[in-house]
């Protein structure tokens, strides 16, 4: 059930996250839904199930734009793993823990993969550019995360799919 | 964990067709939702309008935005042909005279998935008979070409994009350059120009020995065979003698307003020209 619902609930955060409008002030920035499922996945699945769902959210995420395939799901799987590592010390169940790690990683994955893209020399930004668009989805990420953990709990407790064993793995 | 990095691995190497074909297939399984909440939220969007402002025929729009469209395109070229001399027409009758015929889209999700890059995605595909590099433009002027097609949508890269290179030409000089897009498609937000200069799009490669007025014109050259010649593309802004001294780079801000877009059209294609080579193509690719 676990896997079901992973895979609907990234397909319809691909689209959201698609059609979400981009603010110049933030820099052009898409609202980070998937990286935002990452974040949950990380801090209440086991790593197995963290790792399907970056994999499958960065081949969405890299497949409905001109980015090379394999990017985005390399960035989601560090940055999930890196989760994992230290949320033994966080309380997931906390108001705060989605926003800060929301922020971090919304930092992070943006600086990653901008240096994965300059690497390719798939884009010429100016780094003040890049800079705005790393705060941008630092915000956003840290806005977002919160209410996607909020309803994915919703959901998993409505269709019974909360076991305890799978969090503590 | 071993099995996913190899994933990944797997996945960063792939083939660039069987890399195509993934993407494709994702493309494929997210387009029918993304189409449906499109048209959820058009209707939306056409009701509160039909409500607040009665006398507003959304389709009525849609159709004289098209002959809008049409008729400006349609001027563009006279305007150039107007301005040839008789010793060029020669060269000009080298090109499709024909009319070219427009289809009307809608846009459905701007910026891709994560706003790198600077595409569009509109509510017409393969069934309509879109072609992959078919141009795509407003009634202001050109604003990018088709990049992917799946069955109901289609990915319009912008001519803002950093991968983009159009072949073009100031009429008033005659001299051709290739203009490159810079990765941004705002201009005038002065918040934003205090953080870093704003250039949607660069034009290289001018000859140093002409001379560049502000507001000079640039039209596509149609030399890279992708884009029709004479589609306006912007208007230029400023202009630098290059580091080496050969040619002139020039700042040009587009013709279209490429933040606000919400009906483009598609270029239709011939039949024959169906299985264009974007890679092959220079200097437009």
């Amino acid at each position: 059930m676990t896997y079901i619902l992973m895979i609907l609930l990234l397909l319809a955060g691909t689209i959201v996250q698609t059609m979400s409008p981009a603010y110049a002030i933030l820099g052009e920035v898409k609202t980070p839904i998937l990286l935002a499922f990452i974040i949950y996945y990380s801090l209440n699945r086991s790593i197995n199930t963290m790792f399907v769902a970056a994999l499958l959210a960065g081949i969405l995420q890299d497949s409905l734009n001109l980015s090379p395939l394999g990017y985005s799901s390399a960035i989601f799987i560090f940055i999930g793993w890196v989760i994992s590592r230290y949320r033994g010390l966080v309380i997931a169940d906390s108001f705060m823990t989605p926003i800060v790690f929301g922020a971090i990683s919304g930092i992070m994955a943006t600086l990653m993969q901008a240096l994965l893209l300059a690497h390719n020399e798939a884009i010429n930004i100016s780094p003040l550019w890049i800079l705005l668009r790393m705060l941008g989805s630092g915000f956003l990420c840290s806005l977002i995360t919160p209410i996607v953990f909020l309803l994915t709990k919703m959901l998993d407790r409505a269709i019974g799919n909360t076991d305890i064993r799978e969090a503590l793995q | 964990m071993l099995t996913v990095l190899l994933t990944v691995i797997i996945l960063l190497n792939l083939p660039l067709p069987t890399s195509m074909r993934i993407k494709a297939g994702a493309h494929n399984t997210v387009a029918p939702f993304q189409n449906t909440m499109s048209l959820f939220t058009r209707k939306i969007a056409d009701i509160s309008s039909s409500v607040l402002h009665p006398n507003r025929n959304s389709s009525k729009k849609k159709a004289m935005l098209s002959q809008i469209a049409q008729l400006q395109f349609e001027l563009n070229e006279m305007k150039i042909i107007k301005e040839e001399n008789v010793a060029l027409r020669k060269i000009i009758n080298f090109r499709n005279r024909e009319t070219k015929e427009l289809l009307i889209c809608e846009v459905i999700a701007r910026l891709g998935s994560d706003g790198w890059w600077q595409t569009v995605t509109i509510n017409r595909g393969d069934k309509d008979g879109i072609t992959k590099g078919s141009a795509v433009l407003t009634t202001e002027g050109l604003i990018g070409r088709i990049n992917a097609v799946s069955k109901n949508t289609s990915t319009i890269q912008l001519i803002t994009d950093y991968n983009c290179n159009i072949s073009c030409i100031l009429p008033r000089t005659k001299s051709f350059g290739i203009v490159k897009g810079q990765g941004v498609s705002i201009d005038g937000n002065t918040v934003l120009e205090m953080l870093a200069p704003i250039n949607p799009l660069k034009m290289d490669y001018i000859s140093k020995e002409i001379t560049i007025n502000k507001d000079d014109l640039i039209i596509t050259s149609g030399l890279g065979k992708i884009f029709p010649a004479g589609l306006i593309v912007g208007h230029i802004t400023k202009t630098r003698l290059d580091r080496s001294g050969l040619y002139q780079h020039a700042t040009i801000i587009p013709a279209a307003d490429l933040s606000k877009l919400h009906y483009v059209f598609v270029i239709k294609q011939p039949h024959n020209n169906k299985n264009i080579n974007l890679k092959s193509e220079n200097p437009d690719n």
